[in-house]
């Protein structure tokens, strides 16, 4: 039974480690920087709500990964979702309650349902359809908030968004609100982590390498794309609520193809499909973003110069370079004699 | 087991690229089907393994009507297929594209959850397989990195991970070296022997054919000439026409 | 009487999704590559438009001068940067091109782009003429002319030049292409700089009816978008059709229910289309 046969081949002595100790390092230094990070900057309250910010787009940089890293389909408008649940949760908290405890299961569970629907036409296209369609349905949502200009403020934007509660309990300090934005990001980082190692994650991995193959072993493509673009969706609208409830307000541009180009530089930036990656890429975007612009007006040359630059250079973004400097640096020390 | 097709036909165009074929895939054979090129053998490999519609007839499996399922419905009633380019997961690790398949074989891929001992016995019977096709001591190797041999054989092994009652392969001598040919011959014939899956090779090779097949299944223009055992069809008078006019790349 | 003005609209509109789409077909046909670029080189071609009317050029000078700029650099682009991947996987050229809008528009912002532009029309072609009884902007129809008069010409040039039987090769493809002994770089030089001067024209041609600012290509891209994916991916003939029906749906969904309805309106339509047509009006559009 275990008889087996020689292939006349040249053997491959190309090992494959699945190292983990890159992810584990990255992982534990993000915890432990972001968790402490109230306690050291309390002389600025600025940089805390920058820090907000922050983790707020790696969290969305985070659910984009959840779709493309897992599956290889690229969303070109992502901030739809995100807008999406900016906008509903807002809209919810001005006419229904500010507690979050409803509100923002109630606003995940609407883009959740939202997104099988159109998800269910656009999981079906491949790359290049996926990726314009994607690019429509943002500037739909953004047309809708004009549609609806009188309940979402038009221009203008939603204001006067009352102080969310958390089990009764207004949440105003911007401590609290770190921390609690941040064990979202935690949790949500750890449910990425942990969906990499379950066989629906195993299985998106196989769609995202080779399709068809994964057609013929049995897995059926379609609807673990469109379980990847709703649970992507619903992240988004996660991060899209807490956006809106940490503002007090929300403007179009949130739905605008500039934001999901940030969305999607925070990915590439970080390193599609490497889910600590882009988390990176976003806090370390949001910082140069916000510290460049205070230097010059002319940000957005620099940000699609910096997009431009790193898809020709550095296709595997931040961790990509992480990780090659990293197996260098191994291999270096092993040779030398 | 057995596969029955039943009067197949799909135009291209104007061109009918499988012309009314009808035949049957004995249960554990080996059934060849050769041909001159643009004969119309891999479109009819493509109707049975649900990659293309069919425009008339029908295939069927142990009695179900199976034309125009899935590819995930195929592989899950045990109908497995292997690829002329060979079609691996190649930036995955060896192991990992064989325990993919035993995971959809037991129903798992959407499952968010999968215990440690569950998760074991993947891995234990991904080893197995992957022992039976020679590459034991590779599970770890980026798929993508293996040798063009090993790379076919896993490609066999994927499809063995599904426990197939058959298996269509397409072209699997294509583009190798004699001496890996030789091996995938061996494989091929051990794998019928020792699990019992009935084998439908679509082959250019008609050397390797005729030692390995049971039976060979001859097209031309789209059409079936000839059908028979291999002792049957190197006698047969349409085959040896074929061979002289067509272009039989051997 | 509002129907036919609509519609005379919605053939000026189509008519400038038309050379937009053509040229955004042409670069996919050729380059497996989706411009995401192309609405910029769109509000490129518009600005430098108004700029050089502003420097007194008459309007003739004007619409073959920022073209053929326009055009070298699409050219330029291809060769410095979209050159650089050209053997990746198709996802890099369109982060890649998603990138070159971003800057684009970045810098098109600093050349005064944040503020509206207007392009006067030549007193040539101002006011209207009267036709079957009906009031005709005669610099409306002189755009839609120029559009159908171009576009002829490049589908006759595609059919009987030696440039095109090249493009028509490796549109169908790109490997027997290689077989036949054309230069790719070359070649995919030409068609982007094709593709960008045609993009430039529209935007100068329609200038004096959209404005000219650094995101007036912005809503022409996702509407050409729309139109390519009605017509079929890569299929050129299907994108004339779509380029129309598009124009149509916009200009009369505009005046009967509001822009952005109109908008909202087109994707639902496309989204259902997709459904039964993943390939367009004419089933010849690629689907990877």
């Amino acid at each position: 039974m275990t008889s087996s046969i020689a292939m006349q081949s040249k053997p491959s002595s190309v090992e494959m480690k699945q190292s983990r100790t890159p992810y584990l390092a990255a992982f534990i230094l993000l915890a432990i920087v972001g968790a402490t990070l109230p306690l050291w900057v309390t002389g600025n309250p600025f940089l805390l709500m920058l820090a907000s910010h922050a983790v707020i787009a790696a969290i969305v940089a985070l659910s984009l990964d959840l779709l493309t890293g897992n599956t290889g389909l690229l969303s070109f408008g992502h901030a739809a979702w995100y807008g999406f649940g900016a906008y509903l949760a807002g809209l919810l908290s001005k006419n229904f309650s500010a507690e979050m405890v409803l509100i923002i299961p109630l606003t995940i569970v609407a883009a959740c349902l939202v997104a099988a629907v159109v998800g269910a036409i656009l999981v079906r296209q491949i790359g290049k359809t996926f990726a314009i369609l994607t690019l429509a349905l943002s500037q739909i949502f953004y047309a809708l908030v004009f549609v609806l200009s009188d309940q979402t403020g038009g221009e203008d934007g939603l204001q006067g968004i009352p102080m969310a509660t958390l089990f009764g309990n207004t949440v105003a300090s911007s401590q609290a609100w770190y921390w609690l934005l941040y064990g979202v990001l935690i949790i949500s980082l750890g449910g990425a982590l942990y969906l990499r190692t379950t066989p629906l994650g195993r299985a998106w991995l196989a769609i995202r390498e080779n399709t068809e193959r994964a057609s013929f072993i049995g897995v059926n493509t379609g609807a673990l794309k469109l379980i990847a673009y709703v649970f992507s969706a619903g992240l988004a609208s996660l991060a899209g609520a807490l956006f809106v409830l940490f503002n007090g307000a929300v403007s179009p541009d949130v739905l605008h193809w500039f934001e999901s180009g940030k969305i999607l530089m925070y990915v590439v930036l970080g390193g599609v499909g490497t889910i600590v990656g882009p988390v990176f890429g976003a806090a370390l975007f949001t910082f140069l973003e916000h510290y460049v612009s205070s230097y010059t007006d002319a940000w957005l040359i620099y940000f699609g110069g910096l997009f431009v630059l790193i898809v020709i250079v550095a296709p595997g973004g931040l961790f990509g370079i992480g990780r090659s400097i990293y197996a260098r640096f191994k291999t270096g020390k092993g040779q030398t004699t | 087991m057995t596969l029955e097709i039943h009067g197949l036909s799909r135009r291209f165009g104007g061109l009918k690229a499988v012309n009314d074929v009808t035949t049957t895939i004995a249960d554990k054979s080996i059934h060849s089907i050769i041909g001159p090129n643009g004969a119309g053998k891999t479109t009819l490999f493509n109707l049975i393994t649900g990659a293309l519609a069919p425009d008339e007839g029908k295939v069927a499996f142990n009695g179900n009507d199976i034309t125009g399922w899935t590819p995930e419905r195929l592989a899950h009633a045990g109908i497995a297929r292997t690829f002329q380019r060979t079609s691996i997961f190649k930036e995955l690790p060896v192991i990992e594209n064989v325990a993919l398949a035993v995971r959809s074989r037991r129903g798992l891929n959407r499952s968010m959850f999968c215990s440690m001992a569950q998760e074991k016995a993947i891995r234990e019977e991904s080893r197995e397989i992957l022992a039976r096709v020679g590459l034991n001591g590779k599970e770890n190797i980026r798929a993508g990195s293996l040798a063009h041999g090993f790379q076919r054989a896993l490609d066999i092994a994927i499809g063995l991970a599904l426990e197939p009652k058959i298996m269509l392969m397409d072209e699997p001598l294509a583009g190798m070296s004699r001496g890996d040919r030789e091996t995938v011959a061996t494989l091929i014939t051990r794998l019928r022997e020792e699990l019992g899956v009935a084998i439908v090779v679509v082959e250019h090779d008609v050397g390797m054919v005729m030692r390995l097949s049971d039976r060979i299944t001859v097209m031309q223009h789209g059409k079936v000439i000839a059908e028979g055992p291999p002792s049957v069809i190197r006698e047969d008078e349409a085959v040896k026409n074929a061979y002289l006019h067509g272009n039989f790349a051997a | 009487m509002l129907a036919v003005s609509l519609a005379l609209s919605g053939i000026v509109l189509g008519s400038v999704l038309l050379l937009f789409s053509l040229g955004l077909t042409l670069i996919y046909g050729v380059g497996r590559i989706v411009n995401f670029a192309h609405g910029a080189l769109f509000s490129i071609g518009a600005m430098l438009g108004v700029w050089l009317s502003g420097q007194g050029l008459p309007l003739w000078v004007t619409l073959i001068l920022t073209p053929l700029i326009v055009g070298l650099l699409g050219a330029l682009l291809d060769w410095a940067v979209l050159a650089r991947i050209r053997d990746r996987p198709m996802v890099d050229s369109l982060l890649l091109t998603f990138g070159l809008a971003l800057f684009i528009t970045g810098v098109l912002y600093e050349l005064g782009g944040r503020n509206v532009q207007i392009m006067p029309i030549p007193s040539a072609l101002e006011g209207a003429v009267t036709m079957f009884g009906l009031t005709l902007p005669v610099y409306r129809v002189f755009v839609s002319i120029l559009a159908i008069v171009l576009a002829t010409g490049l589908f006759l040039f595609l059919k009987n030049s030696d440039w095109g039987l090249r493009v028509r090769a490796a549109n169908d493809d790109p490997e027997m292409g290689a077989c036949l002994g054309i230069d790719r770089e070359a070649l995919m030089h030409s068609v982007v700089g094709v593709g960008a001067a045609l993009a430039a024209i529209s935007g100068v041609a329609a200038a004096p009816i959209f404005t000219a600012y650094a995101t007036v290509g912005d809503k022409i891209l996702i509407l050409a978008f729309m139109t390519v994916i009605l017509g079929g991916l890569g299929s050129l003939r299907g994108a004339v059709v779509a380029a129309y029906v598009v124009g149509m749906i916009i200009v009369f969904g505009e005046g009967y229910f509001g822009g952005q309805m109109a908008l909202m309106l087109l994707f639902v339509l496309v989204m259902a289309m997709l459904i039964n047509w993943p390939r367009g009006f004419f089933g010849e559009g690629r689907t990877e």
